[in-house]
Order: structure tokens, then sequence, then C-alpha cells
């Protein structure tokens, strides 16, 4: 049932079993999952079925930190959430993700890879992916044309990926969250303040304001959080809830995602480079260039993967003197006009395009800006910050990928000149996936992390976290599918708990 | 792979990194240390030099010259090469 909260009178009081705040991925993927149930799910969203700039604008905030997208535009704040304009990119973590990497300060999951497995399966069909494979040999085994480069697997392995169409939540599962009898879907349902008990021991209720200053209130047996990973924690934080420990909003990662370097191959590989390659709306799976668990150690060095992505010559230019103002650029191309020529034919020059895990890092933080939204909502301030470990990976990556390369016989691999520098700061290419990590993190113990590993918020007995802000790490691939299969296990864990 | 302009920048930039090889015997000799090139012309060696640079890259005996990750004796060749280029 949908339900649009302005059409309610001031005052008016919900109440159900569950309450999940936030309809994204993560809230869709729990209320579906208690559909025909004998519980009250309300699933409460703050936009509307379709995008509307006064909602989107409730999401602007300050950036203080490294440059970085503008807030309102990283997040889609209507029913569906961020999925209304994601590309469908799907990868699992690896096993090293979730140890403790004594080189990696805050590492470590309180759950292991073996704990995702199951959720990971059920993960797939709900993102319209296909069979529960990510490793390259059964990708080869469907089409023998997706052949991985011959480099040492102990060495560099090819990562896969498959490609979601990718799935709008908001359209994909609409039918079965209005036709719910026992879900309650109610649209621009803001909610500005949890409350808690008097004891601060768990929820009583929620406080949902509308543009026209109408408030309804919100009262349920169990809260869920799954507004993404800035909002997460901005309402805890406006809240002060949660926050004993000084960690929510904390912790604020993404994956680094900039060119790095160039590949030119010996010669074109007799099998093709289908395995790399991506077509948009037509690749179903590929791979990507990721450095195995073993010389990640030895690097003490984080996770991540490189793109190879197809260029012609006469791009080399323009990669390598991208830092340089336009007539700088135009001199040199004149000064080195017989570099082009020089270079190999199209088909064998790559640029090598990477994405990096971020370390956790307490200083980047998302917190309370002095500015306040049209609900009167303190907005975000986002202090994204990284850290010298960022930098290492980045060099040993493209070293250990360099030398694979040519021991291999396949080719060689030039580096970009921000990475071999000893300038400590990030060029002007510096960029994020548009993935929000971090700011609620799960860890055993309150003095570490937000929620425990079941996703619920320490010390508050009544109130869960689902999505990307509860990742200790993020990993070097997008989060989508974690947290799905994340959002999965903790509808599994909220069940037994209300049973 | 990269071109007469590109290997002669490397050459310079590896001679200005290691002075002490900045002159053509010296290099040949550290190309051809430890067996590459065998018995054969200089011309017949191509096999034991590709060995040699293989043996390299597996050994970690690697330089980043001009953004390049190349063998140390690629790296050699390069810097004969802008001596005699």
């Amino acid at each position: 049932m949908h339900i649009d909260a302005r059409t309610l009178p001031n005052g008016t009081l919900l109440e159900g079993d569950v309450c999940i705040v936030g309809a994204g991925a993560a809230g869709i993927t729990i209320a579906r999952e208690w559909i025909g149930s004998h519980r009250k799910v309300l699933l409460l969203e703050g936009g509307g079925l379709q995008y509307e700039p006064a909602m989107q604008d409730l999401y602007r905030g300050e950036i203080v930190g490294l440059p970085y997208f503008p807030l309102e535009a990283a997040r889609l704040h209507f029913f569906g959430g961020t999925t209304g304009h994601w590309a469908g990119w799907c990868a699992t973590f690896d096993a090293i993700d979730f140890e403790k990497r004594d080189w990696v300060p805050h590492s470590g999951w309180p759950i292991r890879r073996e704990h995702l497995d199951p959720f990971y399966v059920r993960a797939q069909p709900l993102l319209q992916l296909g069979p529960y494979e990510y490793t390259a040999a059964a990708w080869h085994r469907r089409d023998p044309a997706l052949v991985p480069l011959a480099l040492d697997p102990r060495v560099v392995w090819t990562k896969m990926w498959q490609f979601s169409p990718p799935t709008r939540f908001g359209t994909t599962y609409r039918d079965a969250i209005f036709g719910a009898r026992n879900v309650e879907l109610y649209t621009h349902a803001n909610v500005c303040e949890i409350e808690p008990n008097d004891t601060v021991t768990a929820v009583q209720g929620l406080r949902v304001r509308g543009l026209d200053a109408k408030e309804i209130r919100v009262r349920a047996r169990h809260y869920v959080l799954a507004c993404c990973s800035i909002q997460n924690a901005r309402l805890l934080l406006a809240s002060r809830l949660g926050n004993a420990n000084d960690l929510v909003g904390r912790f604020f990662m993404e994956h680094i995602e900039m060119p790095g370097g160039h590949l030119v191959l010996a010669a074109s590989p007799t099998a093709g480079m289908k395995m790399y390659e991506m077509n948009y709306g037509v690749t179903k799976a590929r791979g990507e260039l990721a450095l195995h668990a073993a010389i990640q150690r030895e690097q003490r060095m984080l996770n991540g993967t490189v793109s190879l992505e197809p260029g012609a010559p006469d791009e080399v230019a323009k990669s390598t003197f991208q830092a340089m103002p336009p007539d700088a650029v135009a001199k040199m191309r004149e000064s080195r006009a017989s570099v082009a020529a020089d270079l190999p034919p199209a088909g064998r020059f790559f640029h090598v395009i990477s994405r990096l895990e971020q370390s956790p890092n307490p200083h980047s933080r998302v917190s309370l800006s002095t500015e306040r939204d049209a609900l009167g909502m303190p907005r975000v301030k986002l202090d994204w910050r990284l850290t010298d470990l960022e930098k290492h990976t980045f060099r040993a990556f493209y070293e250990v990928l360099g030398r694979e390369f040519g021991r291999s016989g396949l080719g060689r691999v030039q580096v970009l000149d921000w990475i071999t520098s000893a300038d400590p700061g990030w060029p002007s290419t510096l960029g994020g996936g548009w993935h929000h990590m971090g700011t609620t993190r799960m860890h055993e113990s309150p003095r570490w992390g937000v929620v425990d590993p079941n996703c619920q918020v320490h010390g508050l007995a009544n109130l869960s976290i689902a999505g990307a802000s509860v990742f200790p790490t993020g990993g070097g691939v997008n989060p989508t599918l974690t947290l799905v299969a994340l959002s999965l296990r903790l509808s599994d864990s909220l069940k037994r708990k209300l049973a | 792979m990269l071109g007469p302009e590109r290997v002669r920048e490397i050459g310079v930039q590896y001679r200005r990194l290691v002075p002490a090889e900045n002159d053509r015997i010296r290099l040949r000799a550290a190309i051809l240390a430890g067996g590459a090139g065998g018995a054969g012309g200089w011309g017949g060696r191509a096999p034991s030099l590709a060995a040699k640079v293989r043996s390299d890259f597996a050994a970690g005996r690697t330089l980043l010259l001009n953004g390049w990750v190349l063998s140390a004796t690629e790296a050699r060749q390069c810097a004969l090469f802008s001596l005699l280029a």
C-alpha cells in the first residue's frame, strides 16, 4: 500500500512492527523480505515517487575536505533511492577485505566472507544478475571468448564483475511494495528526529516532518535506518543517538577511481580482449585486474582493481599531460610531434583506470553544519580525507602490475607522473566512485563501532542500520551487491528477533 | 613497442640516474653480464637478452623511467641506444 504522507492530518500516529527509514536498495530489499508475513511494516521514504528538486535539496551539504561531488547530486531522494541512476556494477568483496590487516589501521570486520556468501547468493536475483559465479574460469566455460590474460594468478588475477541491467528498485519492485497488504509505504515522509526512551536504551518513536511543517509520529517495535551513509549519520547526529564514543559520521570512505597509467601490449592477444571489454547494456560479465592477497600483504597495501580501457595512441599526450594548462599541452605536443607516430597501434594501447580501496580513517568524516534545510534539520558537512596509504597503494599496485606484465612478456606498463611524484597531494583528476561507506561502522565493541555484527546500534535495543554505512572497510569494488547481501542478513536477524 | 624517441628519453633518464654507467663500454658490459648474449654475435643474442629481461622482472630488478616499469637490462639498452643514436 502506498500513501503520500502529505495527505495525512497533522499529528497522525503511525504504528507498526518494523519501521524502515529509507526506500533505496537496502530499505526496499528488507521490506520485500517481509511481504506476506504477519508483521506490519512501515516503509518511510523522504522523497516522492520521482525526482523533485525541493526534496533533493534536503541532501545539499558543505564540502570541507578534498574536493567532492555535490552531495545533492550524489544520492537520489525518492522511492528507489540512488538505484534510480546507478550503473549496475556488481562484484563480491574478497576474503582479505574482511580480515584485520595490521598495516591498515581500523581494518577487520566482525564477520567473514563465508558468513556473507549465502546472502550474496540471494542478492544476485534481486539485482537481476546472472549466476553466482565470480571466477574467470566459470565465465570462460560459459563463453569461450572470455579469456583472461596469461598473467601469474599468484600475483595478478582477473577479478570478475557482473552487470545489473541496472535494476531500478523504485520501478522493479514498485508493484510488489504497493501491492503488499502488510507493507505501508509512506512517501514525502522525512524523519527529522529519532526519539529514545527515558533511559536511552531503545527508540520510542520517530518524528516525521513535511515541507508544510506538518508533523507525524511513528511507533514500531523495531526501527531500521536505511537512508544511505551520509543521511544515516546525519539522522543519528541530529538525534544525538548512538554516538557515545564519538564514532557516528567518522570513517567516511569512498573508492578512489581515476586513471593511473597505460598498458602497451607486445602483441594483440590471439584470444582477444573480450574478457576486459565493457559494452553498456550488453556485457553481462567482465574482468578487471587485481593483486593477489599475498601480494597485498607483502606490499602492505590496500585492495583494488584496474580496468583496461582501449585507447587511441594520440590520447597518450592528453592523459600524460592532463594536469598541465592547455597552452602548455599544445606546446608540448608540438615539440613532441614525433611521439605519437612512435606509439603502438590501437588495440594494443590501454588506459589503466584504478578503483582502489580507501583506508578507514576517523578524520574522514561527516558532521553537522550550522546551516539548516527546509525542514529545520542541520545540513551535513563532508570532510573527505585520504592518507599516505592510498598513495602508497597506487604506486605499489602499478609497480607490481608493470613487473608482472614484463615478466610474462605480455607488455609494459607506464605509471602516471602523479603516482611517482614525491608530492603528497592528489592531482585534479582525483575522483570517487560516488560510493559512500563507513559512517556507522560495524564492530563487536561499542568503543570502535556504532553497530554490532548484526547491524544493531550498540546500546539501542530496537534500532538497526542497513546499507554501506556499516562497512568497516570498503574493499576495492562497488558496494551495492554487498549492501544488499548485508540487508538480507539483517532482515533474517530481525525476523528471529521478532519471532 | 615504444618507438625511438621514447626509448632515447628513457635512456637519457637512466644515464642521469646511474652516472656510473654513463658510457658505452660499461653499459655493454652490464647488459652482457651474467651470461646474457650467449656465444654468438650481438645480433644473435636477442633470445638470451629476452630471458634476462624476464628474469629481471621476476626478480624485481626494475626501474621506473619516464613512468615506464622497465627491467634493468631494458633500461641499460635504452641508455646505450641514447648514446648510439
